[in-house]
C-alpha cells in the first residue's frame, strides 16, 4: 500500500479544517434548531473524548463521567450567573458568600469548572483507583450519584431541587467546537506520546506494565484527572447551552454517563476520532428517535407515542452493537487519511478484482 | 569480599499462601556478571521466587538486598527502575501494540523514574545525584522540542535493540502477530529496554525446538556481554541449563535442596531423587 506523504497529510488536514470552518460559519443557514444541534454535537464530542481517555485508552471502567460534568456545569454556571439572577433564584436559602457577589466571564468560568472537576477526579481517584475492575466502576458510579444527591440537597450552594435558571446562553457553535478542538489536540497528543503508550500498556496488562517500571497508579490517576478536567469543560459548555440546570437523574445523573458510554462504545473504545463519530451518531439518532415519543402517523394508522421510547430504542441499538460489533466503528485505531485511503483503495481493488 | 561482589542477596526468604509454604527459608546470592540457573520440578516455587524478587509478592519473612539496597517489599515499578527486569513464563507482551511500541513502553520510565532516582539519592547521596523535576507530561502533550528529541532518541535506541535481537523486520508488526519464538525474544528485548543490571528470565526456552533454543542460548550469551548484565534464569530444559549456567540452585517443594556448579548439581543424589519423583529429565 502506498504511504501518503507528510505533505499530502498536512494539505488534506488543512482542507478538512477549512471545510469545517466554513460549515460552522454557515451553520445558521440550517436554522436555529439545527445549529443548536451542531453545538450539542461538539459538547457531546468533548464528553466522549474525555471519557474514552479513561475507559478506552487507559482501560479502567469508570461510571463517574456525569459527576464530573455536573461539577463543571454547576461551578461555571454559579460563576457566570448575574448577581441579580442569583438573588432571584435562591429564594429558599440564599447563596453562600463569595459566590453571591461575583460574576466572571465565560472563559475563566469554564476553565475553573474544568479545574474543579479535575480536582474532584483526583479526590475520587485517590482511594478508588486502588480498586480493580468492577469495584472501581461501582465506586465511581456511587461517587456520581453522591455528587447528584449533594447538589440536590445543598440549597445554599446549588439551589437544590429548584436548580439554576437563567444561565446565559454563552455557548455558541464557536465556543463548543473550539473547546472540542482543544480537547482533541490534548487527548490525541497525550495518546500519541510516551505517556499514551504507557496508558495503552496499562490497559492491556497492568502487571506487566508495573514490571516494566511504569507507576500504574499515577498514570491512571493522570488520565483520570485529565479526563475529569475536560468533562468539567463539557459540563460548563452544556450548562451555557441548555441554560437551566437541575439535579434530576435524567439530566445530569447516571443517564448522562450511559449516553456517553453509548457514544464511545459505538465509536470504538480508545479511539478519539471514534468518540467524535459516536457523539455525532448519538446526537442525530437520539433526536430522530425522539419522534417515537410523540404520536406517529403511519399510513393512516396512529401509533401512540410512548415516553422513554427513544431511550429504549437506543438501548436496543447499544445491545446490538455490543453483541455483533464489539470493536465499534473504529476499534482502538484512529481515523487518518492513510486509513481512509487504504479503505477506499481496497474497496476499489475488490471491485476491479 | 563476597559482599562487595554480590548484586543480589536473598536471605532466608519464606512466603506462605494460606496454609501452603510456597518458598521456605530460601537463601541465594548472585555475583555481578554471573549467569545463574534456578531449577526444580513443577510447582517447586521458582516463579514465586521471581515474583518476590520483582516485588509482585511480599515475602512473609526474609530480606532481599540488591546492589546493597534493601528492596524487600518495594513496589514492582521501583524495583524495575532500580535495575531488575524480567520476562514471564507465559508470555505477557502488550499484544495489541506493535513490536516497536512494546520496546518503547519499556523505555517509558526513563521519564518518570524520578522516584527511583530520589530513592537511590536518599540511599547514597554521593553516588546518586538528586534528580530534577521536569514537567514531562506537559512537554509530551505540547510536543516541546526537548520532548520530541527524547522521543527520537527512544526510537533510535529501540531500533538498535531490535537489531541486536534480530527483530527489526518485525518492528511494525503487532506483538501478537509474531511467531512464538520471536515473542519470547521480544519479551527479553522489552525487559532490556528498561536498562536493567539484573535480568531474570522465566523459562525463556519453553516451547522451543532444539535449534531455536540453541539460537536463544547464543543470543543470551551475546546480550549478556553487550549489556554487561547479570542473569538469573529458570529453565526446565536441562541441556540448556547445564550448557549456559555457571551456578545452579535446585528447588523442591519451596526448599533449596542443592546448589553448585552444573556437574555437582547433576550428580547430587537429592536432585536426582527430586526429579525421579516427578519426571526423568537428566
Ligand atoms: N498467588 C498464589 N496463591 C496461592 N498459591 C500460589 C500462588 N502463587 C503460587 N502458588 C503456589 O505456589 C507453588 C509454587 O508455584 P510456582 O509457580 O512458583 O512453581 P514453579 O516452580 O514456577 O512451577 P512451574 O515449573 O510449573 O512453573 C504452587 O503450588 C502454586 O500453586
Ligand atoms: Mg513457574
Amino acid at each position: 500500500m502506498k504511504k501518503l506523504s507528510f505533505k499530502v497529510n498536512v494539505m488534506l488536514t488543512i482542507v478538512f479544517l477549512v471545510g469545517i470552518y466554513f460549515f460552522l460559519a454557515n451553520a445558521s443557514i440550517f436554522g436555529d434548531y439545527w445549529s443548536r444541534i451542531i453545538t450539542l454535537i461538539a459538547i457531546y464530542g468533548i464528553m466522549a473524548v474525555s471519557y474514552t481517555l479513561v475507559n478506552g485508552v487507559t482501560g479502567i471502567f469508570s461510571l463517574g463521567q456525569a459527576g464530573f460534568i455536573a461539577i463543571g456545569a454547576y461551578t461555571s454556571a454559579l460563576l457566570t450567573l448575574s448577581i441579580q439572577q442569583k438573588q432571584m433564584s435562591f429564594f429558599i436559602q440564599p447563596l453562600i458568600w463569595p459566590l453571591n457577589s461575583i460574576q466572571i466571564g465565560f472563559l475563566p468560568a469554564t476553565i475553573i469548572g474544568g479545574l474543579v472537576a479535575a480536582f474532584f477526579a483526583f479526590l475520587i481517584g485517590y482511594p478508588s483507583l486502588r480498586l480493580t475492575g468492577d469495584y472501581f466502576a461501582i465506586a465511581t458510579l456511587a461517587f456520581a450519584e453522591i455528587i447528584r444527591i449533594l447538589i440536590q440537597n445543598f440549597y445554599g450552594l446549588t439551589n437544590g431541587t429548584l436548580g439554576l435558571k437563567g444561565i446565559n446562553s454563552y455557548t455558541t457553535v464557536w465556543w463548543a467546537w473550539g473547546w472540542l478542538f482543544v480537547t482533541v489536540i490534548v487527548v490525541g497528543s497525550l495518546k500519541f506520546s510516551s505517556y499514551g503508550r504507557a496508558l495503552r500498556a496499562i490497559s492491556e496488562d497492568p502487571m506487566a506494565a508495573k514490571v516494566m517500571g511504569i507507576d500504574v497508579f499515577w498514570h491512571q490517576m493522570m488520565a483520570f484527572v485529565v479526563s475529569g478536567f475536560f468533562a468539567g469543560i463539557s459540563g460548563s459548555l452544556y450548562a451555557h447551552w441548555i441554560t437551566t440546570l437541575d439535579p434530576r437523574p435524567t439530566s445530569l445523573g447516571v443517564m448522562l454517563t450511559f449516553y456517553v458510554l453509548i457514544m464511545i462504545v459505538i465509536g470504538g473504545l480508545g479511539s478519539v476520532s471514534g468518540a467524535i463519530i459516536g457523539a455525532i451518531f448519538f446526537a442525530f439518532v437520539s433526536q430522530w428517535l425522539r419522534m417515537f415519543e410523540s404520536n406517529v402517523n403511519l399510513f393512516g394508522l396512529t401509533i401512540p407515542g410512548v415516553p422513554g421510547m427513544s431511550m429504549l430504542l437506543l438501548s436496543v441499538i447499544f445491545i446490538f452493537v455490543m453483541i455483533f460489533w464489539r470493536r465499534g466503528l473504529m476499534g482502538k485505531s484512529e481515523l487518518s487519511w492513510q486509513n481512509i485511503y487504504a479503505f477506499f483503495k481496497t474497496r476499489v481493488g475488490d471491485e476491479n478484482g | 569480599m563476597k559482599m562487595a561482589e554480590n548484586i543480589l542477596d536473598m536471605d532466608k526468604i519464606t512466603i506462605k499462601f494460606g496454609g501452603l509454604t510456597a518458598v521456605d527459608d530460601f537463601s541465594m546470592y548472585i555475583n555481578k556478571g554471573e549467569l545463574v540457573g534456578l531449577i526444580g520440578p513443577n510447582g517447586a516455587g521458582k516463579t514465586t521466587i521471581f515474583n518476590i524478587i520483582t516485588g509482585i509478592y511480599k515475602p512473609t519473612a526474609g530480606k532481599i538486598v540488591f546492589k546493597g539496597i534493601d528492596i524487600t517489599g518495594l513496589k514492582p515499578q521501583l524495583i524495575n527502575q532500580i535495575g531488575i527486569a524480567r520476562t514471564f513464563q507465559n508470555i505477557r507482551l502488550f499484544s495489541d501494540m506493535t513490536v516497536l511500541e512494546n520496546i518503547m513502553v519499556g523505555q517509558h520510565s526513563y521519564f518518570t523514574n524520578r522516584k527511583a532516582l530520589n530513592f537511590l539519592h536518599t540511599h547514597d547521596p554521593k553516588k546518586y545525584p538528586k534528580s530534577l523535576w521536569r514537567p514531562w507530561l506537559f512537554s509530551a502533550i505540547l510536543k516541546t522540542p526537548d520532548y520530541v528529541k527524547i522521543e527520537k532518541v527512544m526510537k533510535a535506541k529501540a531500533f538498535d535493540l531490535l537489531g541486536k535481537m534480530e527483530l527489526q523486520k518485525y518492528a511494525d508488526f503487532k506483538a501478537s502477530a509474531l511467531p512464538y519464538g520471536q515473542q519470547r525474544k521480544l519479551e527479553i528485548a522489552r525487559a532490556l529496554a528498561t536498562n536493567p543490571t539484573l535480568l531474570i528470565l522465566d523459562e525463556p526456552a519453553a516451547g522451543m525446538n532444539p535449534q531455536e533454543s540453541q539460537v536463544l542460548l547464543e543470543s543470551i550469551r551475546k546480550i549478556m556481554k553487550d549489556f554487561s548484565l547479570t542473569i538469573l534464569l529458570i529453565e526446565h530444559d536441562m541441556k540448556f541449563v547445564m550448557n549456559i549456567c555457571e551456578r545452579i540452585y535446585v528447588l523442591d517443594y519451596g526448599k533449596l535442596i542443592s546448589h553448585g556448579n552444573p556437574e555437582a548439581v547433576q550428580n547430587d543424589k537429592k536432585v536426582i531423587e527430586a526429579y525421579l519423583g516427578d519426571e526423568v529429565y537428566v
